[in-house]
């Protein structure tokens, strides 16, 4: 399948491939594991071409696809590809289709290498680790180059929900600043507009119709909250969109990244921005080939994987026997004619790691709106209760949730000890502090120190500290690295996380079998 | 003499009647606050709390709406009945009846269908003795619930008659609904909606949804004012004592109310009034879940 039908387009991509490959042997050597045969299809800012109606893209586990439910799309002076703003990104150079329109840690440092940092990727204003670092300087650019993280500035105290003032139940203090930014006078908490950056990795922009959809005002299983309505179209919505929920709607998500990461001095014209929607609208990912598995997406194989399967079907709660979230693996429980020892091999793994994600037992503990909306703590239950949305594993419902990716004790960080001489911590950490009237966070209390308060900055309720919205699964094998600071590099280090946060006991077997599943998203 | 003291007898049995509901209530009744402690078995935990030396059984893991399982790592206030239910996982069964939750079964214990579970309610601040998490035993292995740990049961889908026949029902359902609000006609009466909270807790969970109501119902009317009070309560507990609630949970109460109608928008022309009374209203120690409250008010 061809992607990039421009002459142009097939320059640069060949050009492309050639310099990446030599940019992941630069990277090999720091990264473990990381990419060293992974090579990506960059598509720049502006540089016009055709995205086809079906498209695949190499990655470390085989080929993610992409499907234009509306045909080919013309990138020639489309919003969406164009460089619209006053840095010369446009929304595909975070939200890359060989990146299942995400943006993978392989594309960054790729990118860095080929243009030494000159792609507007790295302008310093979300692609720095603070502005008004050194541009050229890779340390600059720190979080983006090992985790993926773009920074992502937000108002303190928040603005208004709904129309309705936001009192911040908290008081926040910075612990530990290793970007300078959240304690600079110009960009920080106490600089004239006081501003706390985060971390964060963009998520995609594919699969819309699974998570941004009209909702019910009021959501009980969110504390009785309402929640937040589209300006545009007047309707509440999932809020599944953000990391923090902060966006109602592909529109408003659309307007703000306009201004904020294309740094677009006027508010984005409606014509862009419906055209931007229409685009979110009809794309959809998916990995659609193993290297092992072969094939994913055919006649007679499960009916969840490829991205034509993702325009097929519907959002819904998959967690039951009648329709599994992730549908039936069980044709891939036995052989099939013309299968390789390897793929057989590979393809009963992927069934059993379904089974391990749908029906293993163990028991979920202290997660903020996860054991607190009705089920208990601890619960006994499966992957599939919390990540029950039927082909994404997202919630179903606002699906932000403290798993303890960002709340310490749970988040990954490096531990002081008197056997090295500097340990390095690359993420900020912050002190929240409820005020005697706040519900606390339900199971850490009245101070909490975080990498990233998540929800809460928005919300500014203290049990929001550190949830964040749950991402999609799908496409998972083309944009490591995983969770929304980038904690996870691989889909084995998010298998492990889990297995440690809730002493599930996985064995290895298990383990390979979940990573093996995730893979074939 | 004798018929001023067999007045004063007659009050006194007549009081005595009038008590003595309360009274039976009150013994069955019980109340306290204790760590919840966690009873695996082979389908789903059940969830227990001792007090006074014996062992109760409150409910068990489920998502059947209506309640909410305790959390470890907090201190739990349970308001309940004592049931004839026999015992499930070595506690005695408590229950409530009477609560506006929606409750349906959440399953059965050697047969045994299980009653509604007591009103319970998490402390709002952390208790790190309240750790108890144990394992299955045989003896316990009796629950059959309605759900277990993994997936939902498989349905099959609904036949296109099924389907119309459930379209239909909405459908009739929504035309009822409608066709008692045209039948609203001046003059209009003050109505009252009423929330109904966890002990300590400004998060109407389970009643949130008259907030709506009560929205359709000043827009219905061309209503002049809502006035949103928040109350504040104590919970009589077994032992004596009078449970406050939080000095600030009545404020809190009206606050999130009216941030709530706020920002489902409140007609136009309609006044928003937010008040509170922090003066505690006390338990008795019989139902004192239903004094956790806040009114809406619309007012013609």
């Amino acid at each position: 399948m061809s992607t990039l039908t421009s002459r142009k387009a097939t320059r640069f991509v060949l050009g492309s491939l050639v310099c990446a490959v030599m940019a992941a042997a630069v990277y090999a050597q720091t990264s473990g594991e990381m990419q060293s045969a992974d090579t990506r299809q960059w598509i720049r800012a502006g540089q016009g071409g055709m995205l086809e109606a079906d498209a695949a893209f190499n990655n470390l586990h085989g080929k993610l696809g992409i499907v234009n439910a509306g045909g080919a799309v013309d990138m020639t002076g489309h919003p969406f590809f164009e460089p619209i703003g006053s840095n010369g990104r446009a929304c595909v150079t975070c939200h890359q289709p060989s990146d299942s329109m995400g943006l993978a840690l392989a594309s960054i440092r790729q990118q860095w290498e080929l243009t030494q940092g000159d792609d507007p990727l790295f302008d310093p204003i979300d692609g720095a680790n603070c502005p008004n670092l050194p541009r050229a300087d890779p340390s600059s650019h720190s979080l983006l180059l090992n985790r993926g993280l773009i920074r992502v500035g937000l108002a303190w105290p928040p603005g208004p929900r709904n129309g309705v003032p936001v009192v911040p139940e908290f008081d926040i203090e910075v612990v530990r600043d290793p970007t300078g930014c959240n304690t600079s006078t110009e960009y920080g908490l106490e600089s004239a507009k006081p501003t706390i950056s985060v971390y964060r990795r963009p998520r995609i922009a594919a699969n819309a119709k699974y998570v941004s959809y009209e909702s019910n005002p009021l959501n009980a299983k969110r504390l009785a909250m309402v929640v937040d309505r589209d300006r545009f179209t007047g309707k509440y919505m999932s809020m599944n969109i953000m990391s923090d929920a902060r966006e109602a709607s592909l529109r408003t998500q659309a307007v703000s990244a306009a201004r904020d990461h294309l740094q677009m001095q006027e508010a984005l014209p409606e014509d862009m921005m419906e055209k931007i929607v229409s685009f979110e609208e009809q794309v959809f990912a998916a990995q659609v080939e193993s290297n092992v598995g072969g094939a994913l997406a055919y006649a007679g194989g499960p009916d969840a994987l490829g991205p034509r399967n993702m325009e097929k079907f519907d959002r819904g709660l998959g967690d039951n026997f009648g329709v599994p979230l992730f549908r039936n693996f069980d044709m891939w429980k036995t052989a099939a004619p013309g299968e390789t020892a390897a793929q057989r091999e590979f393809r009963e793994s992927v069934a059993r790691g379904h089974d391990v994600f749908f029906i293993r037992v163990f028991y979920v503990t202290d997660t903020a709106h996860i054991n607190t909306v009705g089920l208990g703590n601890p619960m006994k239950r499966t992957c599939a209760t919390c990540h029950n949305s039927a082909m994404v594993g997202t919630d179903l419902s606002a699906g932000w949730v403290d798993v303890g990716t960002a709340n310490l004790p749970y988040a990954r960080q490096n531990v002081p000890n008197p056997f090295q001489a500097e340990v390095q911590h690359d993420l900020p950490l912050f002190k929240i502090t409820c005020n005697d009237e706040a519900r606390p966070h339900p199971f850490l209390g009245r101070v909490i120190y975080t990498q990233d308060p998540g929800r809460a900055l928005i919300s500014g309720k203290c049990y929001d500290v550190g949830a964040i919205v749950m991402g999609q699964f799908r496409g998972l094998a083309a944009r490591a690295p995983y969770f929304s600071n980038g904690s996870a590099s691989t889909l084995r280090d998010l298998v492990d996380f889990y297995d440690r946060r809730f002493n599930i006991g996985y064995t290895e077997q298990e383990k390979a079998d979940l990573t093996n599943f995730l893979s074939v998203l | 003499m004798l018929r001023k003291t067999t007045l004063r007898i007659a009050g006194t049995a007549a009081l005595a009647l009038l008590a003595a509901p309360l009274a039976l209530a009150q013994e069955r009744n019980i109340s306290f606050v204790a760590c919840p402690i966690f009873q695996d078995t082979d389908t789903v935990p059940c969830w227990l709390a001792e007090y006074e030396g014996e062992l109760y059984f409150l409910g068990i893991q489920t998502d059947a709406g209506g309640w909410s399982p305790p959390w470890l790592g907090h201190q739990l206030l349970v308001e309940g009945n004592v049931s004839d239910n026999p015992r499930v996982c070595g506690g005695i069964v408590l229950e409530s009846s009477g609560t506006p939750y929606d409750r349906r079964s959440s399953g059965s214990s050697a047969g045994v269908e299980l009653p509604n579970p007591p009103v319970t309610s998490v402390m709002r601040e952390l208790d790190a003795t309240c750790r108890t998490q144990l394992p299955e035993v045989d003896a316990f292995n009796t629950i059959e619930p309605r759900r277990g740990p993994g997936p939902s049961p498989a349905q099959p889908p609904r036949t296109p008659d099924q389907a119309a026949a459930a379209a239909a029902a909405r459908d009739a359902a929504l035309a009822a609904e409608r066709e008692a609000m045209a039948k609203i006609v001046p003059p209009y009466q003050p109505r009252d909606y009423e929330m109904l909270y966890e002990f300590d807790s400004e998060l109407a969970v389970f009643t949130i949804g008259e907030v709506e109501k009560a929205l359709e119902y000043a827009a219905l009317i061309g209503a002049s004012k809502i006035l949103v009070t928040g109350y504040r309560s104590s919970s009589l507990l077994s032992n004596g004592q009078q449970l406050e609630e939080a000095p600030f949970i009545a404020k809190r109460r009206a606050q999130e109310l009216e941030s709530t109608l706020r920002m489902l928008g409140i007609p136009q022309g309609v006044a928003l009034e937010v008040t509170w009374e922090d003066a505690v209203v006390p338990g008795n120690g019989v139902n004192d879940w239903s004094r956790r409250r806040a009114l809406v008010r619309v007012i013609p």
